[in-house]
């Protein structure tokens, strides 16, 4: 615990980041961008099995958006599909945007990817963040695992009653059970807690009762941080 | 004298199911109450028309004297009146234990020393040192249990209602209970199927079935006479 970095730095600085890399029309910008990410994840750990199955889930949307780009983007055509011309232009467009993307998910993913969805909520109610977009951003994440866990629950359930899974019209009328079940369930749930919280007083506002501690480290790496930002905006826009 | 919480001919019903015909409750401070009944009787719709939860289709809620009416009416009363839900899981939502004891404090807008101090006063009560900093999600059921009465302890309630609060608590926590029960509240009402836990911890014991309440028996507790249900022994 004692090494943790303030979460409010990572955060300031991953949107800093990603503001420069999303603006810049430079390859070395791109190619540096991507390069530091590949150091922070390194660094942070991850694993490179979940950290590529992840990549891969973003990149397939991705690649839907970006895959029109060769064909609409005007320049020299290289290849002719029936009325469709692939350019050289639009082609290396679509590669900077994919790379881009990538750059600012591997940074975001490297340095807020570890941390838990608590630290994160209460960083950004310090940096002033209005309360109703944290709280947005916490009760989804908070209630994404219990449905998860309540969904969990239902299916063993199910499968602990000779449940199997098949592609059969029987199947799918279990599935349409266990799925109305979930949302009636998460319903009665999201309302309950929201009675708890009412009769402990809340009016909208979240009060946050664990603040941060600046340490001197804190200080070391928002500096670092600041001239490797300062660095790539030179290199951006100069 | 008026009590503290008045309900006076309170008529409710389900779409389903008719509850209460008439019903009358009053709730004094130094008062501990227990509550039987059959299942579906409507013993958790009661503690939620006190809360304002749900609104009653007839008749009327009174708290110290004052007619309750509308939604903001009853902000005051659920100040002083705490509930502990009977699903711990209902009821803790924040991150950690020590922000989950905290959120009700910081709502009543209390400064942060006398919220730093409620925080200590509640984890030293349920025993709860070293607790601080866990994720309320991990917790297991019965300190789960415990904490959740510790988010309401926290708001110094006068007056505790508890709806079923020994479910999957063990021996040594059923212990806690009793004793902070015993020796550290003296206002509440209890929700339970345990006739014996009751009889320990009540001085009287009513039956609710088919929207009636009736006295069932006397409970061994003593009376107290207090005007803030929580109270630590020095």
């Amino acid at each position: 615990m004692a090494q943790k970095r303030d979460p409010r730095i990572d955060i300031i600085f991953t949107f800093l980041f990603a503001l420069i890399v999303a603006t810049s029309f430079r390859w070395s910008v791109i190619f540096l961008g991507f390069l530091t990410g590949l150091g922070l994840a390194f660094a942070s750990r991850l694993s490179l099995k979940k950290t590529l199955k992840q990549f891969l889930l973003a990149d397939l949307f991705l690649l839907m958006v970006v895959i029109t780009l060769p064909f609409t983007t005007p320049g020299q055509g290289i290849v002719r599909l029936g009325p469709l011309v692939l350019t050289r232009e639009g082609l290396l467009f679509a590669l900077f945007i994919f790379l881009k993307a990538n750059t600012i998910l591997l940074v975001t993913y490297a340095l807020l990817g570890p941390k838990n969805i608590f630290e994160i909520a209460h960083a950004l109610h310090h940096l002033k963040v209005p309360s109703k977009l944290v709280q947005l951003l916490f009760f989804t994440f908070r209630y994404l695992s219990l449905l998860e866990k309540e969904f969990q629950k239902l299916l063993e359930a199910a499968k602990l009653r000779g449940f199997s899974p098949k592609t059969a019209l029987s199947s799918y009328r279990v599935w349409s059970y266990l799925l109305a079940a979930l949302f009636v369930r998460s319903y009665d749930r999201a309302s309950r807690v929201y009675e708890a919280m009412l009769l402990r007083g809340y009016r909208g506002y979240f009060p946050v009762w664990h603040h941060f501690a600046w340490q001197p480290r804190d200080t070391f790496w928002s500096i670092l941080g600041g001239i490797y930002l300062i660095f790539m905006a030179s290199l951006a826009y100069l | 004298m008026t009590p503290l919480v008045e309900l006076k001919n309170i008529s409710f019903s389900y779409p389903e199911r008719p509850l209460f015909t008439k019903l009358n409750l009053a709730l004094w401070p130094g008062q501990r109450l227990g509550l039987i009944g059959p299942n579906g009787a409507g013993k958790t719709t009661l503690l939620r028309l006190i809360l304002g939860l749900e609104k009653a289709q007839g008749g009327e809620i009174l708290f110290e004297g004052h007619l309750l009416q509308k939604e903001k009416d009853f902000y005051p009363l659920r100040q002083k009146i705490g509930l502990v839900f009977q699903d711990p899981d209902d009821q803790l939502f924040c991150p950690t234990v020590e922000e989950d004891l905290a959120f009700g404090p910081l709502n009543l807008g209390l400064s942060r020393e006398e919220v730093a101090r409620r925080l200590a006063e509640v984890i030293e009560l349920l025993g709860l040192k070293g607790f601080e900093k866990r994720y309320t999600y991990k917790l297991s059921g019965g300190e789960k249990r415990l904490v959740a009465l510790g988010t309401v302890l926290t708001m110094r309630p006068q007056f505790l209602l508890l709806d079923e609060p020994t479910g999957d608590l063990d021996q040594k926590n059923l212990e806690k209970l009793l004793f902070i029960l015993k020796e550290h509240l003296s206002s509440y009402l209890i929700i339970s199927h345990d006739l014996a836990f009751l009889e320990e911890v009540c001085t009287e014991i009513f039956w609710l079935e088919e929207g009636k309440l009736t006295f069932f028996k006397e409970g061994k507790a003593g009376k107290r006479q207090a005007f803030s249900s929580f109270r630590l022994l020095n």
